[in-house]
């Protein structure tokens, strides 16, 4: 049975080696390569978080970017942006979703060393909206935008220009919150979802809800200016009461613009309670620690990360930084234990080894950076894996971080562990698979290079081995895996003389497939290992 | 030797198989119509054809180039119908289903611009390439490719539903790779077959991750779309032949018997691979005081052991006419000897096949040795592999000829293996 050793969040003092390192960062980006390792080897701990916890720079807004030449917008240029031009028709819109999603994707893909990717994907988790349901594809890029934002900044700010931005108001129906019929439907995922959870001692109640609801009315999306707006002559301008969970808070109702302000207010109620940064912790630990949260948990780890969180006034970064700096998330009884989510695998995979792009009509290689197409495959394959991108399945999220009691487990069965490999298995040919307009191929003879010890056999498979595998392989598995890259011959000479010519003739078709042929059947055997899976 | 026709007579079988008789008779008729099946049998590390298949008009040539290992003439074991061609000592087994027209020979098999790179021309053969060239896929897999069209989607189907290729051992072959993946199930006759590896499951798992990769595992093991056939097949009850040896002896016995299994458990694949390692003898390939012991001894005695045993079982399930095979290796290996008792790399081999529907038994002429050897000779070619390749598809699998020629892009002539 394996038995947690460590509850405390004090800062780890122990040693960062590669395994430590490792663990912190498959969590905390999207797959760990060689630039990732070497980037982050030799900083101290503290060094490490603070790259981690820099934000990204704020990415240049969504482009046109499909190349089959229509413009989608005769006013937009190709190369410039629709986020502010309204659409003439739906095939228009339909076209941008798809752009936003290539666009998304390809942020990931392009990801840098800061921790802001992962956490733009955990609060689109946390904070919900689906890209078809919100259909203005303006709307979804903005409700990102804002995400990325606010990823490593304060959740409060980001929960109240959530609440009037545009693509919520559509998507939770606050657009449609008329004070002659209030909407409740966001007054409720407000606080069931997005900010006191449910169970814990909270205990808000149906009328809160109602209230809040009416808080609320008078907002809608301005679908020219893509923002929300307030509609004094729709809101509800008495008072509104509160429970004695919120202790019994009055907002006073206003009228005229100042009827906006009330939301303010309502912001400054809910995260009045302590109950909200326990809510968020317990969602930040499920996401980068683990799935499971007993008694002692909640008490020793939970709670004092949500003291940090409510004194900070909900700044995410101090909690990041308590959490993934903590004795407790370097317990070895947490690596691997996390299955990785279909972005983890298949765009972490993607990371983790590299890939080529080989473009059929000008028979020429790109890169993922340069090639922008491809990412839309990659938001395809990982919906069929069951993680679509701006559109979880619910207002709650991917199942796979609340569903009891499967959890994480939610995202492999027989189907998509069959998927998983099938990419792989295609992605580990020479000719790789076509990914919208390029054959993708992993680069396993690039990949192997940069191992500095790759010409000795048995040094090689164990670096690979423990690079890529969270939970530690079998002796037997990882004596077959050296198999596959000897052929039969049973010494590593072979091995060794193949890596000598390669740097005599680095450029000889011959001499590159004969090592990559091999790296190609190891490589496809350990994205299909169960380990493989884990993180 | 005008064998054509299989010989199903009660006096060979005795004389061949002593123990027959006494193997109790559980015979499985596989559903459907007896589906052909075609074993290759690859020897890693270049097996030196010189001293499994002799020359025996070479004779003197071979010890003037080979002073410290050939074999004593005496002990070289006659074939029948033929005093210029004879057999290591310890081919037996081989010579015994020679004599009865169950195996015969292809000599100087190689291809143009030798390469004595194991990887290299290892990867030339799996292929089925020029030297020049680099290919990307498996010939088998090329050719069963158009027999499955789309793997693996829609695979398993009701007409095919059992794997296209089956690897034993515990890694796949390049053999088997096609476009979109690896067409084969590897089987490692090691491991109860849909059993993880030991230190999987067994113990306390110390890590939260080592307990919830179990899950994954168990969800592996049942998506295998083949786990089902596959392992019912293993499971049809068949008395294997008494002739093996215990298991661990005989590594390829081993794998073959897997073979027998399947087959007889009425799986519809039509190919296996199996393997041998231990072929690379650039030293003590032969025992100092005895020519005919040593490593290349050991490993031929055990694909003789193997192969007969196989035989065994395959005329047990009364399958003789639809099972055949073949021997192949990276390369031969070279006339003059090491000091070290050995032979290094060389080029052009006898290939050996087996099966009860031969046409020619040995094919070819018997390599010439240059009168003044130097080490840096090598047996010449007469058959470019691909010719023995496009031969057992054609005349084997019945492949018509544009599917051969898109398998083997070029010409290769048409040599008289298999007789059907």
């Amino acid at each position: 049975m394996a038995v947690i050793s460590s509850y405390s969040l004090r800062p780890y003092k122990g040693e960062l080696k590669d395994a430590e390192l490792l663990h912190l960062l498959r969590r905390s980006l999207f797959g760990v390569g060689h630039k990732e390792l070497t980037h982050y080897r030799g900083k101290s701990l503290d060094q490490c978080l603070n790259t981690l916890l820099k934000a990204s720079p704020t990415p240049p807004p969504v482009r046109e970017e499909l190349s089959d030449g229509k413009d989608t917008n005769p006013e937009v240029k190709v190369g410039g942006t629709w986020v502010h031009e309204l659409y003439e028709n739906e095939d228009v819109n339909y076209r941008r979703k798809l752009m936003f999603r290539m666009w998304w994707t390809g942020l990931i893909l392009n990801r840098d060393f800061s921790i802001t990717e992962k956490m733009t994907l955990f609060w689109h988790n946390h904070f919900v909206t689906e890209t078809d349901v919100v259909k203005d594809s303006r709307y979804s890029y903005f409700y990102v935008a804002m995400l990325r934002e606010h990823a490593l900044g304060n959740y409060k700010k980001l929960v109240r220009e959530g609440t009037t931005c545009p693509a919520m108001l559509v998507y939770l129906g606050g657009n449609t919150n008329f004070k002659s019929a209030p909407n409740e439907n966001y007054g409720r995922e407000l606080m069931e979802l997005f900010t006191l959870g449910k169970g814990y001692g909270v205990q808000y109640t149906e009328d809160d809800v109602k209230a809040a609801a009416r808080v609320l009315t008078g907002w809608r999306d301005d679908k020219v200016k893509s923002v929300g707006i307030f509609d004094p002559a729709q809101h509800e301008t008495a008072d509104k009461h509160f429970s004695p969970f919120f202790g019994n808070t009055v907002i006073k109702g206003r009228s005229g613009a100042d009827g906006a302000l009330e939301a303010d207010e309502l912001m400054d109620m809910i995260f009045s309670k302590r109950e909200a940064a326990r809510y968020v912790c317990r969602n930040l630990y499920r996401w980068f620690v683990y799935a499971h949260v007993d008694e002692k948990i909640e008490h020793e780890i939970i709670q004092p990360l949500a003291d940090i969180y409510f004194q900070s006034n909900f700044e995410i970064v101090p909690v990041l930084r308590t959490l993934l700096g903590s004795e407790h998330f370097f317990d070895p009884v947490f690596r691997g234990c996390i299955v990785k989510s279909p972005v983890d695998f298949l765009l972490g995979s993607t990371l983790e080894v590299g890939v080529t792009v080989f473009l059929p009509p000008t028979k020429t290689y790109s890169s993922l950076a340069e090639c922008h197409e491809p990412w839309l495959q990659y938001h395809l394959n990982c919906e069929d894996l069951t993680q679509r991108i701006g559109d979880p399945p619910s207002v709650a999220g991917w199942p796979a971080y609340y569903q009891a009691p499967k959890y994480h487990q939610w995202w492999v069965n027989s189907a998509s562990l069959s998927m998983r490999k099938k990419l792989t298995d295609g992605l580990s040919t020479h000719d790789g698979l076509i990914f919208n307009g390029g054959m993708i191929s992993f680069d396993f003879l690039n990949f192997a290079k940069q191992f500095r010890n790759k010409a000795d056999l048995d040094t090689f498979v164990q670096e690979v081995t423990e690079m890529m595998f969270a939970v530690p392989l079998a002796k037997e598995t990882v004596a077959q895996l050296k198999g596959s890259l000897v052929s039969g011959m049973e010494t590593g000479y072979y091995w060794k003389k193949a890596w000598d010519k390669l740097e005599q003739h680095p450029d000889d078709v011959e001499t590159k497939e004969v090592l990559d042929a091999r790296l190609r059947m190891f490589f496809a055997k350990v994205f299909s290992m169960p380990e493989y899976h884990m993180m | 030797m005008k064998r054509k026709t299989f010989i199903r007579n009660s006096a060979i079988m005795a004389s061949m198989l002593p123990l027959l008789n006494a193997l109790e008779a559980c015979h499985v008729r596989p559903k459907g119509s007896s589906k052909k099946v075609f074993i290759l049998i690859q020897l890693i590390g270049g097996n030196d054809g010189l001293h499994t298949l002799i020359p025996l008009d070479n004779y003197r040539k071979i010890t003037e180039a080979r002073p410290n290992i050939f074999i004593p003439e005496k002990k070289i074991l006659g074939l029948r119908g033929t005093s210029e061609t004879g057999l290591h000592p310890a081919l037996g087994g081989i010579k015994d289903m020679f004599d009865n027209g169950l195996a015969g020979f292809v000599q100087g098999v190689g291809y143009e611009h030798p390469n004595f790179s194991h990887f290299r021309s290892s990867d030339i053969w799996n292929t089925g390439s020029e030297a020049s060239s680099v290919l990307y896929t498996g010939w088998m897999a090329r050719y069963l490719e158009t027999k499955y069209r789309n793997y693996p989607d829609g695979y398993p189907s009701q007409l095919q539903p059992d794997p296209p290729a089956i690897k034993i051992g515990d890694t796949g072959t390049f053999a088997f790779q096609g476009k979109a993946m690896d067409m084969s199930i590897v089987i490692n006759p090691n491991i109860p077959f849909g059993k993880s590896n030991a230190g999987e499951d067994g113990g306390e798992s110390t890590s939260f991750g080592a307990e919830e990769v179990k899950s994954i595992r168990e969800i592996l093991l049942q998506t295998d779309r083949y786990a089902g056939v596959v392992k019912k097949a293993l499971n049809a009850p068949f008395a294997s032949s008494k002739l093996y040896p215990k298991a661990g002896e005989n590594p390829l016995a081993d794998q073959l018997k897997v073979v027998s299994k399947l087959i007889n458990g009425g799986l519809q694949t039509s190919v296996y691979v199996v393997d041998m390692k231990g072929f690379d003898t650039h030293v003590d390939q032969v025992s100092a005081s005895d020519t005919t012991q040593g490593v290349h001894a050991r490993l031929l005695g055990k694909i003789s052991q193997a192969i007969t045993c196989f035989w065994d079982d395959v005329v047990h399930m009364g399958r003789e006419g639809d099972v055949a095979g073949m021997t192949f290796s990276e390369f031969g290996r070279r006339i003059v000897s090491t000091s070290g008792l050995g032979t290094d790399h060389g080029s052009s081999q006898p290939i050996l096949y087996f099966g009860a529907n031969i046409d020619k038994q040995l094919i070819g002429k018997n390599p010439v040795i240059p009168d003044k050897i130097t080490v840096e000779d090598n047996l010449p070619l007469q058959h470019d592999f691909k010719s023995v390749y496009s031969s057992v598809l054609r005349q084997w699998f019945k492949a018509p000829e544009d599917v051969i020629k898109q398998v083997l892009p070029g010409k290769y002539e048409d040599i008289a293996i298999f007789n059907i």
